[in-house]
């Protein structure tokens, strides 16, 4: 059987998707620093609304939330039981990392093309950055694709050959009801 | 990204003229109150130790946020500072009088890095010789204080007893470089605020986590 090519995995997840309007999950981000010899283990869910509306909540060892809705976002702290929007100044940068994030979970890779190298080998999906400064940052993100269910089971951001990123995603929740005030980027808890 | 972080490492620049004056307290005899004050600022953290924390940095007003790895032992620093998602954005090896900035991926100018965290770093996390301490008393508070490596003063107050926070200065040619507070429930730190007069930005720091083991000597070389 012929190997599946990036273009035929983005059309086929795009169509096994269309039906998913929204999704939440559940995630574990594993941040291994090899120099440290340590790792920082988050947890938080995620919710995700078509065409681009993304709730990134950390609960812990910290407790924050990235709101992105369709172009716009907040960064909410919570310090001493009490939330708090910051002011961020990389508003632009995490907008970006955001609507390139939603697009992915939509199995829209075609503007990733123009920024990443990509290539495929089931079930791993591989973007490797084609700007020299970005991969000084990032060597390469692999997203593992669950083509039973059409989900991304795994996302690992490698800075380099020992140090990386991996987000886990579990207990996926299609089409759930959510509550508007989730994407809402004027109501703070 | 870069630019965001150039301009805050240029606001810093330019606003690192303007200092804050500061009054020296009066000396005091109590060598009681003294050796408890020392006891109190001394070994409050491990010679050696790791240690995770998330960082807010607010600078002209606008605020960055960081996963910090930090590794002390003795006088020497290892700070890490990364993204969220990802990709280291400084990384700082400290050793006695020598800072370098091993890695800049926002091309920040060191000197802010260099002479500004760092600084913060030793303030917090470098104790000073025991014999280097005096009692003094500021707008009637008995205070603590001490001459550090470099010549400049560290001032240390102490709240009221039901807080279990330090506060302390570092005052240099009659200029307060920086304050800190560090917060201390049941005994374990748990944030720290800084505020950088002399870089004009400020810090809050979420403590994580502190493992009181020697970290690999590795982390203190340099490694080409």
């Amino acid at each position: 059987m012929a190997a599946v090519t990036p273009q035929e995995l983005f059309t086929q997840f795009q169509q096994n998707t269309a039906q998913r309007a929204a999704f939440m999950a559940d995630f574990v981000q594993i941040r291994h620093v090899s120099l440290f010899m340590d790792e920082l283990k988050a947890e938080g869910t995620c919710w995700f609304e078509k065409p681009s509306k993304l709730r990134w909540e950390v609960t812990s060892p910290y407790h924050s939330v990235l709101i992105y809705s369709e172009g716009d976002m907040v960064r909410l702290e919570e310090r001493d039981g009490e939330w708090r929007e910051l002011d961020s100044g990389a508003k632009d940068m995490m907008s970006a990392v955001m609507e390139q994030i939603s697009g992915w979970m939509q199995g829209e890779f075609n503007e990733a093309s123009t920024m990443y190298e990509i290539s495929y080998a089931e079930p791993v999906l591989k973007l490797q950055p084609r700007n020299e400064e970005l991969r000084n940052l990032i060597q390469a993100i692999e997203l593992t694709i669950d083509t039973a269910k059409w989900r991304i089971t795994n996302v690992v951001i490698h800075e380099n050959e020992s140090d990386y990123v991996r987000i886990n995603f579990m207990d996926q929740v299609d089409n759930p009801s959510l509550d508007p005030s989730l994407f809402d980027l004027e109501a703070h808890e | 990204m870069n630019k965001i972080l150039a301009l805050l490492a240029i606001s810093m620049l330019l606003f690192s003229c303007t200092q804050s004056k500061f009054v020296a307290p009066k000396s005091y005899e109590n060598s009681d109150l003294k050796r408890k004050y020392v006891q109190q600022v001394q070994g409050r953290f491990p010679e050696a130790f790791t240690s995770r924390q998330r960082i807010i940095l607010q600078v002209m007003g606008k605020e960055y946020d960081f996963i910090g790895f930090l590794a002390v032992r003795g006088d020497s620093i290892r700070a890490l500072a990364m993204n969220e998602f990802g990709g280291k954005i400084f990384d700082i090896l400290s050793t006695g009088k020598q800072s370098k900035l091993l890695t800049n991926a926002a091309k920040l100018p060191a000197k802010p890095i260099l002479d500004g965290v760092v600084g913060d770093l030793r303030l917090c996390f470098h104790p000073l010789p025991k014999s280097s301490f005096k009692l003094g008393l500021k707008v009637l508070k008995p205070v603590l204080t001490g001459i550090d490596d470099i010549g400049a003063m560290r001032l240390f107050e102490f709240p009221a007893e039901d807080r279990d926070t330090t506060h302390i200065q570092e005052i240099l040619k009659e200029r307060k470089l920086r304050e800190v507070d560090i917060r201390f429930e049941n005994g374990n730190p748990k944030t720290i605020e800084i505020v950088n007069h002399k870089w004009h930005y400020s810090m809050h720091i979420t403590i994580l986590d502190v493992k009181p083991e020697a970290p690999d000597a590795k982390l203190f070389e340099i490694t080409p």
